[in-house]
């Protein structure tokens, strides 16, 4: 049996691939943090469709959703610098490619959330936004402190899911050379011929990160005032 | 005193307003009647902004607003004078009692927090809900939600309120504890009050002047004893015999 599945052996690199975990925190963080910020700010622009930036924005929704992930990994990480370097950036080698990945995760991710946040923005009731107004408040002011913390509130579900998939997504990094707990698993591989320990190891650490985010889902959920007021 | 000239508004073909002129004296209680569909709505949304009239003026006091040729900052300067109580309330829902009353004043009025919470106080012990300043708006009953919604405009010590029929969602034994503040905010506060209501009790007993709309024009208009004692117009009349028959037949 232990010729097919060494379950010391699962045991032992368990620790090892774990320490490489940051990788894949920090990038999931990051993507997920910048996204939120562009999906705002593109929800806002398309709901109140503002001239000329509503079509760019429905450009880039369209090419995001439009194109694997992959190629968009490939095109930033691997295209951009080439193009910098065309344009006459030759300094390219002194930017760490993991701000490429951060940039291109963030724009992926942000392309998704803009979407949740749109439909949860359309869900604040919009006699809110009227309201904020009738007080004299701006319609900046009333989406930073009215509409989007109840939109937020509406959207923690969702947003859940959209930080699973992220997480989820950073499997794909180690193409341009990341080396997260995937590509690890693959350089011990080589050495052990133990892929199958490895990958099994890594499937664990996935579903632990995915089961974390779901509880911390579930507690904002029932923490949220408006959630409250749903559910009486 | 705010003063309407020639306010039109029409949402596409369908010609809302057409051609409202009113004064109403700062300090007095102005009262819009109508029946439903009449514009009363859209008349005091335009007031404010919130829908935005096709043409006319409107002037409170210094402002004068030509409202086809309106700047942002005249907006704003209106809203900042003006504020509104809604049918459906629109308390903040992310807010407690008290923070939506501080909300205005910290961001509008920009004045200190402290400063704010114990100004909140004070409202929010004038319209009798000293002890709710932690309740989320839906842990609050429908007629306390609208005392809420008072005291966050009452707070921001507006020119004009523009009440939006303030009773009509309520259950009829909480319509009773609403008209009761406004009453009392129509002695107390010197501040123009523009109520859309069909409380015609309220109309007779509070109201300095009673407007009543029809089609989207004014047909009618004078002190309450004019207008709901001895209407001229038929279609006052007819709308009245309706709606006193209606309340007291409730009561
Ligand atoms: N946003 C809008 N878009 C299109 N039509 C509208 C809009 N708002 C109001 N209307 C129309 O304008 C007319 C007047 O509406 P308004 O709400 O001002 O009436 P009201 O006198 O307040 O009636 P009620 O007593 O029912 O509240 C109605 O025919 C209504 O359908
Ligand atoms: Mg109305």
């Amino acid at each position: 049996m232990s010729s097919y599945f060494s379950v010391d052996y699962m045991i032992k690199a368990f620790p090892t691939l774990l320490s490489y975990i940051d990788v894949t925190i920090i990038v999931t963080i990051v993507a997920e943090l910048f996204g939120i910020v562009i999906g705002c700010v593109v929800a806002f622009l398309r709901i109140h469709k503002v001239k000329v930036l509503n079509q760019v924005c429905l450009l880039y929704l369209s090419f995001i959703r439009g194109t694997p992930f992959l190629v968009q990994l490939y095109l930033v990480c691997f295209g951009l610098p080439q193009l910098l370097q065309g344009l006459g950036y030759q300094d390219i080698r002194s930017i760490p490619g993991l701000l490429f990945v951060f940039l291109i995760m963030s724009i992926h991710t942000g392309a998704y959330i803009a979407e949740i946040m749109r439909s949860s923005i359309l869900a604040v009731d919009k006699g809110q936004l009227e309201a904020a107004h009738s007080i004299g408040m701006s319609t900046y002011q009333a989406y930073i402190r009215i509409i989007l913390p109840q939109a937020f509130q509406l959207a923690i579900p969702a947003l859940g899911n959209n930080v699973i998939s992220t997480l989820k997504g950073t499997s794909l990094i180690f193409n341009v050379g990341v080396v997260d707990m995937l590509r690890k698993a693959d350089l011990m591989g080589s050495y052990s011929y133990r892929h199958l320990e490895l990958y099994v190891d890594i499937a664990i650490i996935y579903v632990l990160l995915c089961f974390v985010i779901q509880v911390a889902t579930y507690f904002l959920e029932r923490r949220s005032t408006l959630g409250k007021e749903l559910a009486s | 005193m705010i003063t309407f000239k020639n306010i039109h508004k029409s949402f596409g073909d369908n010609e809302v307003l057409k051609g409202i002129n009113a004064s109403v004296p700062t300090g007095s209680v102005t009262v819009i009647l109508g029946p439903s569909g009449s514009g009363k709505t859209t008349l005091l949304r335009s007031i404010n902004f919130l829908e935005k009239a096709d043409r006319g003026e409107i002037i409170l006091d210094d402002l004068h607003i030509d409202v086809e040729k309106v700047t942002k900052q005249e907006i704003h300067e209106i809203r900042q004078r003006t504020a509104m109580v809604f049918q459906s309330y629109n308390l903040f829902k992310n807010k407690t009692a008290l923070e939506n009353i501080m909300e205005g004043l910290i961001v509008v009025k920009k004045i200190s927090k402290a400063e704010a919470k114990e100004k909140a106080i004070i409202f929010l012990e004038k319209v009798g809900l000293g002890s709710k300043g932690d309740f989320y708006a839906h842990q609050l009953s429908g007629g306390q939600q609208q005392r809420v919604g008072i005291a966050r405009a009452l707070a921001l010590n507006p020119d004009v309120i523009l009440f939006d029929e303030p009773t009509s969602a309520l259950d009829p034994e909480l319509v009773g504890e609403v008209l009761e503040v406004m009453k009392k905010i129509a002695q107390e506060v010197n501040c123009t009050m523009i109520v859309v209501t069909h409380e015609i009790g309220f109309a007779r007993e509070v109201a300095d002047h009673v407007i009543f709309m029809d089609g989207g024009v004014i047909v009618e208009e004078g002190t309450p004893e004019q207008v709901l004692g001895a209407p001229k117009n038929e279609r006052t009349k007819q709308f009245l015999a309706r709606y006193v028959s209606f309340t007291e037949y409730n009561i």
